[in-house]
C-alpha cells in the first residue's frame, strides 16, 4: 500500500473532482490490501505442516530427542502460519478464484452500504473498489447510474479496470483508467446545473 | 529431582518467552478527547506512541544460553517469523484508502472558496460570511423547530417548494427539539447565469421525538442555498432575525408566502437566500456512553493552514484600524486570545459557563452547554488542569462591510481527564499532560475599535457580567453582547484535524 502515498491520494481526489465537475455522477474510490484475511488457509497449511513434521520425526529412522520432537512440532505450527501469512503468493495458491471474487463482492457491497453511497437523490453513486491481494476491481453502481450507462460501456469499463494489475505501477494505472472513464460518465450521466455534491468529501468507513 | 528442576526451569522460560512476545505487541486504543471545542463528535489528533523495539536481542541471547538447542532454535525461529509478520502487518495497515480530500486538496479548495467569496463580495458589497452563516443557522434551527407544524409556513420565503412539501407530508407524530449546531462552514459556491448557490455543511445534534419516544442524533448535513444574482444582501438586522425581506417585520407569512405585514408576495430567492435542497451526509444515534474515553491526538503535528492572502488581509485590517499591525497582533494574542482561552477553559473545567458567557457567541455557548449537560447526565466532569499555551499562530483575517474575523491556531497542553462523582479519574490522565492544538475564530462588528475590556463585565455597559443569560443579552443594559457588536467574541473552535481554513 506504500505506493498509494499522499501524492497519489491528492491526485485521486483531483481526478474524481474533475469527473464530477463534468458529470452528475458521485464517485467514491476505495483501495484495500485485501477483502478478507483468509486466515483459515494459513491455519490449514500450518496444521498440515505440523502433522508432517510430527510424522517425519516420529517415523524417520534416526532417533530424535524427546524434547526436540515435542518442541519442533509445537513451534512448526506458528512458524508455518506466519510464513504463509508473510508470503501472500503462497496463500493465494490455495484459494479458489471463486472465493476471491466472492470476498471482493461481499466487502465491496459492505463498503457501498456503510459508506452511504446509496444516499444520492438520483441514485447516481458509483463505488470503484480496488482489492490488491485478489487483484480485482469491483465497480458497484447505484440504480440510477446502472440504468444510465449501457451494459456494453460498463463491460468495457470493467475490463479496463481489470487491466491495471498488468502494470507494475498500479497507482498510476488506476488514475489513468479513472481519468479515461470521464467520457462515459459525462456522456451518460451529464452534469445538472445548480446541483450539489451529495456525498461528503471526508468519507470515513469503519467496517 | 534434577529432572524435575530442569522441567520447571524449561516451563518458566517458555512461559516468560510467550509473555514477553505478547507484551511486545501492545495495541493501544482509546477514544475521544473532550475539551470545549471538540466534544465527542470529533476525533483526536497527533501524538501517538513510540517505544517498544529492542529487547529481542537480549531475549534471544537469554533463550540460547538457558535452553537446550532443540528448544531454543525453533523458539527463536518462531519469534523472528512472528516479528517479521508483525512489522509487515503494521506497514500494510488495515485501513482502506478512500478517495477523500488530502491536506493539499483542502488547502486548494479553501483558496477556491475564498476567491469565490471575494467574487461574490465584488457583486454584492453587503455579503458577509459571518452574517450568511448566522442566517443559515437560524433557518436550520427554525426548520427543525417548526417541521411538520402549521407555523412552518412562516419559513415559506426561505425554503423551496419541495422542502415545504416534505414538511406538510411528514408524519404528524414526530417533532424535533434541542437542535444544537456544532460547526457550520461554506463548502462550495456556484455562480450560474442568474443564480448563485452556496452549499453549507452543518454538523449538529438534535432530538427526534416519535410517539413521545426520544432519540438523539448526531448528523452532518449539506444545505444548498440559492439566490438571484445582482442583488445586495440584506442588512444585519434582517439577516439575523429571519424577518420579511421586504419590510423587516417578524416572519408571518401566508401559505403562499405573502407577508401579512406589508402584503408583499416574496418570490423565493429574489430578495433573500432560500434553501433549495438539503441532504444528510452522515447520521448516527448519539449517546453519552463512552463520553469519558479518549483518543490519541491526530492533528497536532499537521502543518498550520494559513489563509492564502493573509499578508494582504493583514494590511487591509491595519489600514482600517490605523494600527501598527505587529504591535496589535502581539497584544491581540496576549490580551484577547490567551485571556479568552484560559477563562473559557476554566469555566468549562468548573462545569459553569456563566463566567465566560460574555466571551462567546450564542451558537458556541449552546454547543458548550450541550456537552456539559452530556457529561452531567453521566455524572461526570471533564477537568482541564495546568493549562499552558505553547504558541499561538495567526492563520486568517477576514473583513467585510459588517464583520471582521480573526482565526488563530493555539498550541497548548493540559492535564485533560474525566472524573466521576467520586472524584475517580475514569478517562484521560491526571498525571501525563496532553498536547493539542485548536483553531479559534473570533468575530467583531466592523467599526468597533475596542480589543479588550474588563472580562468580568458587560462590554457594552460595564456592569458585572453575572446577568447574561442563554440569549447573550445583558440584563443591566438590555444589549445583546454575544454577536460581537461591542467586542471580540469567540465564534468557532475547530479541531486541528478537521479545520478546513
Amino acid at each position: 500500500m506504500n505506493r498509494f502515498n499522499d501524492e497519489f491520494k491528492t491526485k485521486l481526489f483531483d481526478t474524481i473532482e474533475d469527473i464530477e465537475l463534468n458529470s452528475h455522477v458521485e464517485i467514491v474510490t476505495i483501495i484495500k490490501e485485501d477483502s478478507d484475511s483468509y486466515r483459515d488457509i494459513s491455519i490449514k497449511i500450518a496444521g498440515i505442516v505440523t502433522f508432517l513434521v510430527l510424522t517425519f520425526m516420529m517415523f524417520y529412522p534416526k532417533e530424535y530427542d524427546f524434547y526436540l520432537i515435542y518442541f519442533v512440532t509445537i513451534f512448526s505450527f506458528p512458524i508455518a502460519y506466519f510464513a504463509v501469512e508473510l508470503i501472500p503468493g503462497v496463500k493465494k495458491l490455495f484459494i479458489k478464484k471463486k472465493r476471491l471474487t466472492r470476498m471482493v463482492e461481499i466487502y465491496g457491497r459492505a463498503l457501498f452500504q456503510k459508506g452511504g453511497i446509496r444516499f444520492t437523490d438520483n441514485k447516481i453513486g458509483v463505488l470503484i473498489f480496488v482489492s490488491i491481494f485478489e487483484k480485482q476491481v469491483l465497480i458497484l453502481k447505484d440504480r440510477g447510474a446502472e440504468s444510465a450507462i449501457p451494459d456494453e460501456e460498463s463491460q468495457k469499463m470493467n475490463e479496463n479496470f481489470a487491466k491495471i494489475f498488468d502494470n507494475s505501477n498500479i497507482a498510476d494505472e488506476l488514475l489513468n483508467t479513472l481519468q479515461a472513464t470521464q467520457e462515459i460518465f459525462t456522456t451518460y450521466i451529464p452534469q445538472i446545473e445548480n446541483d450539489i455534491n451529495e456525498l461528503p468529501d471526508n468519507l470515513e468507513i469503519n467496517l | 529431582m534434577k529432572n524435575n528442576n530442569y522441567n520447571y526451569r524449561l516451563f518458566a522460560f517458555i512461559a516468560s518467552a510467550i509473555f514477553i512476545i505478547l507484551l511486545m505487541s501492545p495495541e493501544f486504543s482509546n477514544l475521544l478527547f473532550a475539551r470545549p471545542g471538540g466534544g465527542s463528535s470529533f476525533s483526536g489528533g497527533g501524538g501517538g506512541y513510540s517505544g517498544g523495539g529492542g529487547g529481542d536481542g537480549g531475549l534471544i541471547i537469554l533463550i540460547l544460553s538457558q535452553l537446550p538447542p532443540q528448544i531454543s532454535i525453533p523458539l527463536i525461529i518462531a519469534i523472528i517469523v512472528f516479528r517479521i509478520y508483525q512489522e509487515r502487518k503494521k506497514k500494510r495497515g488495515e485501513k482502506p484508502i478512500i478517495s477523500k480530500a488530502t491536506q493539499q486538496n483542502i488547502q486548494r479548495a479553501n483558496i477556491g472558496i475564498h476567491n469565490q467569496i471575494e467574487t461574490l463580495k465584488a457583486e454584492d458589497q453587503n455579503f458577509s460570511k459571518v452574517l450568511f452563516l448566522d442566517f443559515a443557522s437560524s433557518i436550520y434551527k427554525k426548520y427543525f423547530a417548526l417541521y411538520g407544524k402549521a407555523d412552518f409556513k412562516n419559513l415559506a420565503p426561505f425554503l423551496s417548494d419541495t422542502e415545504i412539501q416534505a414538511s406538510i407530508t411528514s408524519p404528524k407524530n414526530q417533532s424535533f427539539t434541542e437542535v444544537i449546531i456544532g460547526s457550520i462552514n461554506i463548502s462550495s459556491i456556484q455562480f450560474h447565469s442568474n443564480i448563485i448557490g452556496i452549499a453549507v455543511d452543518i454538523e449538529s445534534n438534535f432530538t427526534r421525538v416519535v410517539n413521545d419516544k426520544r432519540t438523539r442524533y448526531s448528523v452532518v448535513e449539506r444545505w444548498y442555498f440559492n439566490r438571484k444574482r445582482g442583488i445586495l444582501s440584506a442588512d444585519p438586522e434582517k439577516m439575523q432575525k429571519l424577518s420579511c425581506p421586504n419590510c423587516g417585520a417578524s416572519s408571518d407569512f401566508t401559505d403562499a408566502g405573502k407577508c401579512n405585514s406589508c402584503d408583499t408576495f416574496i418570490n423565493k430567492g429574489e430578495m433573500q437566500w432560500f434553501l433549495k435542497t438539503h441532504n444528510v451526509l452522515s447520521q448516527e444515534v448519539f449517546n453519552t456512553t463512552g463520553i469519558a474515553h479518549y483518543e490519541p491526538e491526530r492533528g497536532t503535528n499537521l502543518p498550520t493552514l494559513y489563509q492564502s492572502n493573509l499578508v494582504q488581509n493583514s494590511n487591509i485590517f491595519a489600514q482600517r484600524h490605523k494600527n501598527d499591525f505587529p504591535q496589535w497582533k502581539k497584544s491581540f494574542m496576549n490580551d484577547v486570545v490567551a485571556t479568552y482561552f484560559f477563562k473559557i477553559y476554566e469555566a468549562w473545567s468548573n462545569n459553569n459557563l456563566n463566567n465566560s458567557r460574555n466571551l462567546v457567541t450564542d451558537r458556541l455557548h449552546e454547543s458548550f452547554m450541550f456537552w456539559i449537560d452530556a457529561y452531567k447526565t453521566q455524572g461526570l466532569t471533564n477537568k482541564l488542569d495546568d493549562i499552558s499555551i505553547r504558541d499561538i499562530e495567526m492563520c486568517s483575517i477576514e473583513t467585510d462591510k459588517f464583520y471582521e474575523s480573526v482565526t488563530v491556531r493555539v498550541f497548548a497542553q493540559s492535564l485533560d481527564y474525566v472524573i466521576d462523582k467520586n472524584m475517580k479519574v475514569i478517562g484521560g490522565s491526571a498525571r501525563k499532560p496532553r498536547s493539542f492544538s485548536e483553531y479559534w475564530t473570533f468575530i467583531r462588528r466592523t467599526g468597533v475599535e475596542k480589543d479588550t475590556f474588563d472580562y468580568n463585565t458587560c462590554p457594552s455597559c460595564g456592569a458585572p457580567s453575572d446577568k447574561i443569560g442563554m440569549s447573550g443579552v445583558c440584563e443591566y443594559c438590555g444589549n445583546k453582547i454575544s454577536n460581537g457588536d461591542f467586542s471580540w467574541v469567540l465564534a468557532i473552535i475547530s479541531q486541528d484535524e478537521v479545520y478546513k481554513g
